[in-house]
């Protein structure tokens, strides 16, 4: 699964925003609020991966369990996919 | 009005063929009202025509359903029926029209006679309406300094002259926001006074707007770095202006709100622009001896200037381009891009305020935008010298005395609260100020009767835009005349008259005076 092209994650006043340009933001045109840690994740998302794979970025990046990793990686997967911004084989 | 619907309109018409909604707002009173009424949207099949009531999206992602009241060739003006202020809809913006509503559950389809009647009625009463309500006292002194008070908050982290929530109608004070374009400033400052339990709505609504704005500004950017990056592979020189630069000063991104992206380019290359623009997907909306203006949806309007001002403006001369462009220096980051000098810089943003402010009046957010730019200038060591040299050649030195006694009173270390007549230019309108200022101004400067000539025998600069033959015989000047005469007899009485109203009703109100 990955990010559908165009999808910008930028920082503005200590918080982490999603918006789609291009394709995208023509099915969602709304803006997505994260944390540090959700925009990691949404940032690995940007090229084909798996679950497994963001988790274990995720574990490396910062001192957490793989558990608590894993339900961060599905809360902020599931976030993008009812945005409609997922692309999944 | 804006709809109840945001996301997934155009689908559900696309795969429907039809949307009824409830709607948010007054502003179609008294046609619809949103605790009761419904209206019937199909896609748009056909030309539009006036009177229609077409949905648009506007580029801030707002689905808007408000009344055509004139057609251009690329947009159309629209209104809403409980609005006096008008807006420029570019076609691509629309995505569905109306075909009829419900009231009190029965279907009135939008050919109905009585609809009709009711349409025409009401559309040829808005200049009587703008008029009689005398719309630049539209917004109580104490919602005006309320407005002052947050955006102080918001600039200089002061929170010393914010207003009393429970003493001021807060609504009314966010409504004049997004007319002066600083509901995104103003939101850290608004959302921290109100309370949740009593300002919910308000709060949630606030908070929106700057959501937008923030996101605007993110993909703004994204499209002007790829706009540049053809730029600069053409080596087309460019400097950015106005509010894509001034909005760095502002302490958070999204929290300048601008519309357009303003760019001075090397004259001799607008051709080469205007290719690049185009095979980047943008349409050109207008062209012009001043700027040229380019649009791609949803929200990506570019005005590529080959000068800053007219040529019969007050500031032509001091501001030619190739002056600018000669006094600018390098970006030093490999690209075409160059920055205004200083002096430059600060004394095109006195005279763009004195623009608006001596025409139709300017908004507070220009103030904020004079304010942080010098305090940003100094800081940098640039003299108070320097700035003066500049603006003494465009002779701005009064104005823009005057116009920092408003930064200070606002801004300053220790508040006071605007005068009336120090507010009227500044807080009556929206951010560009008021057709009816407009008219006022006018009179001022030229006396009634001048005015009134000025409007009826305009020169050939006021109106080739609308008669391009003038521009190679400006001999058929009388003919155009009487074109306009006509056209205003036949289709625009009411608002002739209410324009002969304002003009019979102006005192003497102060123009702008250096």
């Amino acid at each position: 699964m990955k990010l559908k092209d165009g999808i910008i994650i930028t920082e503005a006043g200590g918080t982490f925003v999603a918006v789609a340009s291009g394709d995208a933001g023509r099915v969602f045109n709304g803006m997505i609020k994260m944390n540090g840690t959700a925009a990691f994740i949404a940032e690995n998302l940007k090229t084909e991966t798996d679950e497994t794979a963001l988790v274990e970025a995720l574990c490396g990046k910062y001192e957490v369990d793989a558990e608590t990793a894993r339900a961060s990686v599905r809360n902020v997967v599931e976030s993008f996919r009812q945005a409609g911004l997922l692309e999944e084989k | 009005m804006s709809f109840i619907i945001t996301a997934g309109a155009e689908e559900i018409l696309n795969k429907e063929g039809r949307l009824i909604s409830a709607v948010r707002g007054d502003s179609m009173l008294p046609m619809l009202d949103e605790n009761k009424d419904t209206v019937s949207l199909v896609p748009v099949n056909r030309k539009l025509k006036k009177y229609d009531l077409p949905l648009y999206r506007r580029p801030d992602g707002k689905l808007v359903l408000h009344r055509i009241i004139k057609v251009r060739k690329k947009y159309y003006v629209t209104c809403g029926d409980n609005r006096t202020v008008s807006e420029k809809v570019p076609k691509e913006w629309v995505i569905a029209v109306s075909d009829g509503y419900y009231k009190d559950g029965k279907f009135i389809p939008a050919d109905d006679g009585e609809y009709l009647k009711y349409v025409r009625k009401h559309c040829r009463g808005r200049w009587r309406r703008k008029v009689i309500s005398t719309p630049d006292r539209e917004f109580s002194e104490d919602e005006k300094h309320a407005l002052a008070g947050l955006l102080r908050a918001a600039v200089t982290g002061r929170t010393d002259m914010l207003p009393d929530p429970d003493t001021v109608d807060m609504e009314r004070v966010f409504r004049l926001s997004r007319m002066q374009m600083l509901s995104s400033a103003l939101c850290p400052a608004a959302t921290k006074l109100l309370t949740v339990e009593k300002y919910g709505s308000l709060r949630e609504n606030w908070q929106k707007c700057a959501d937008m704005a923030l996101r605007r500004d993110i993909l703004t950017d994204a499209e002007t770095a790829r706009v540049f990056a053809e730029f600069d592979r053409l080596g087309i020189k460019y400097i950015l202006l106005k509010g894509a630069v001034l909005k760095k000063l502002w302490k958070t991104p999204g929290m300048r709100e601008y519309s357009d992206v303003d760019v001075l380019i090397d004259r001799e290359r607008s051709d080469d622009a205007r290719h690049i623009m185009e095979s980047l997907g943008y349409a050109m909306q207008g062209e012009g001896k001043v700027h040229d203006v380019y649009f791609m949806a949803p929200c990506f309007n570019f005005e590529l200037h080959k000068q800053l001002f007219a040529d019969e403006s007050d500031f032509g001369g001091i501001f030619a381009s190739e002056k600018i462009m000669e006094r600018s220096t390098d970006a030093g980051d490999g690209t075409s891009r160059r920055i205004m000098n200083s002096a430059d810089a600060y004394a095109f943003t006195v005279a763009h305020l004195y623009k608006h402010w001596s025409a139709c009046g300017a908004g507070l957010r220009n103030y904020a935008d004079l304010w942080l730019l010098k305090k940003q200038l100094i800081g940098e060591g640039v003299g108070e010298n320097t700035l003066r040299e500049t603006l003494k050649d465009a002779k701005l030195r009064t104005f823009e005395k005057e116009a920092f006694d408003v930064c200070e009173a606002v801004f300053g270390e220790k508040p006071e609260k605007l005068t009336a007549g120090q507010m009227g230019p500044i807080l009556s309108g929206g951010v560009y100020g008021t057709k009816i200022r407009r008219i006022r101004t006018g009179v001022a400067k030229r006396g009634k009767v001048g005015y009134f000539m000025f409007r009826a025998f305009p020169p050939v600069s006021r109106i080739s835009s609308s008669y391009p033959v003038l521009e190679k015989a400006p001999v058929l000047l009388p003919f155009c005349w009487i074109d306009r005469w006509i056209n205003a007899l036949l289709f625009k009485r009411a608002r002739i008259s209410g324009e002969l109203n304002v003009i019979a009703h102006s005192g003497a109100d102060s123009g702008a005076d250096d």
